[in-house]
């Protein structure tokens, strides 16, 4: 009888280890692979922000101007430096202000036809500064899908002081 | 029959994750406060089953209400940490599959001065399944570690604990039939992992997230 007895212990002994090393490996694999999936989270992190890091670069030491905005209602939500020299202001308020209230409805082109297609490529804008100098732009612009904003990109191209 | 001194320490550890639920009751959510009570009451399990004990009456009646309210606790948990679908309705499935069986035994196979054995292996499978769901789910969803999430830990304390005791509750009449020495030694394996789970629930309610 103490014979059977040890063979039913061990058995229940062997098989509880069996049971518990499954356990054991299946609680690692999920560690580790929690591990792995995190560090693969934060090197995709790090690219994003090298990535943008690069963008900012870009966007603010252009030679064009350049900007972020809402085409609908019209609100001008970032610029770099050098459009804001082109249009003669210090601010993003300033140039919304300005090109919310372009002459003969261009505001409103623009608006439409981001709407329409998506893009504007190499619009003519013009506008007269209150200095007396009348200014004219190729303004180019690609909306962001499914959204109401768009990327810009002005280029001046003549400056010519109005008669009169 | 004198109670060896781990089966003592097995027991104090159930206060633990009360204690730890107590402590952090006002910074947990809706289903970590449903857990505290769940480690109250198993408190108050244990104290009942104690007091019983040592009166000298049965206390295996107790055993077997503790498993359908773990169960359904658990399962709770679970369901609130899922966030798929098709997983909530089978734990919901499992659970009123359960709690069927719960009754069709409790009435019509339950001795009240016996344990049993295959109402409390059904829940043990029940939980770690569930606990296997819920851990992989946290792998892939977690937004970070897992560890930093109190469903992990949870699930793996029923994990670990059904691993380490399922075996040895299924033949624990068996075992109890070779006289209380052979019990008492392998009971010692059912009071360490109640230690280890016990000290898995009370991290559990240090984790940032649910």
């Amino acid at each position: 009888m103490p014979v059977l007895l040890n063979d039913t212990l061990s058995v229940i002994l062997i098989a509880t280890a069996v049971v518990l090393l499954f356990a054991f490996g299946y609680a690692y694999v999920i560690l580790s692979s929690s591990r792995r999936i995190v560090q693969e989270q934060h090197r995709r992190i790090d690219e994003l922000r090298r990535s943008e890091e690069r963008y900012k670069a870009l966007f603010m030491n252009s030679l064009a101007g350049m900007m972020k905005f809402s085409f609908s209602p019209f609100i001008v939500l970032e610029t770099n430096q050098t459009i804001l020299e082109m249009f003669n202001v210090t601010t993003d308020y300033e140039l919304q202000r300005l090109l919310s209230d372009l002459p003969n409805g261009q505001t409103k082109r623009i608006e439409t036809v981001l709407h329409a297609k998506g893009t504007i490529d190499a619009m003519e804008i013009e506008f007269p500064t209150p200095t007396g100098i009348k200014r004219r732009f190729l303004f180019s612009a690609k909306r962001e899908e499914g959204t109401n904003l768009a990327h810009a990109v002005v280029i001046l191209m003549t400056a010519e002081r109005l008669i009169g | 029959m004198t109670i060896p001194v781990f089966a003592h320490v097995a027991a104090v550890s159930c206060f633990i994750p009360a204690a730890v639920g107590l402590w952090y009751w006002k910074q947990s959510p809706a289903a970590m406060r449903v857990f505290t009570l769940f480690c109250l009451y198993s408190t108050l399990h244990l104290v009942m089953e104690f007091t019983l004990g040592r009166l000298g009456i049965s206390n295996q009646f107790l055993m077997n209400y503790h498993q359908i309210i773990e169960l359904l606790c658990i399962l709770y948990l679970f369901h609130a940490r899922v966030t798929e679908r098709r997983t909530q309705l089978f734990f919901r499935a499992l659970a009123a599959l359960y709690s069927v069986l719960w009754l069709v035994n409790k009435f019509l196979y339950e001795d009240p001065e016996r344990f049993s054995e295959g109402i409390t292996i059904a829940a043990m499978l029940v939980l770690m399944t569930a606990s296997v769901i819920v851990l992989n789910m946290s792998v892939r969803t977690a937004a970070g570690p897992v560890t930093q999430h109190s469903t992990f830990w949870i699930a793996l304390a029923v994990l670990l604990y059904g691993a380490g005791t399922v075996i040895i509750t299924g033949f624990s009449n068996t075992i109890l039939a070779m006289g209380m020495e052979a019990f008492d030694t392998f009971w010692h394996i059912n009071w360490g992992f109640t230690i280890l789970t016990n000290l898995l629930y009370a991290r559990s309610f240090r984790c940032p997230s649910f």
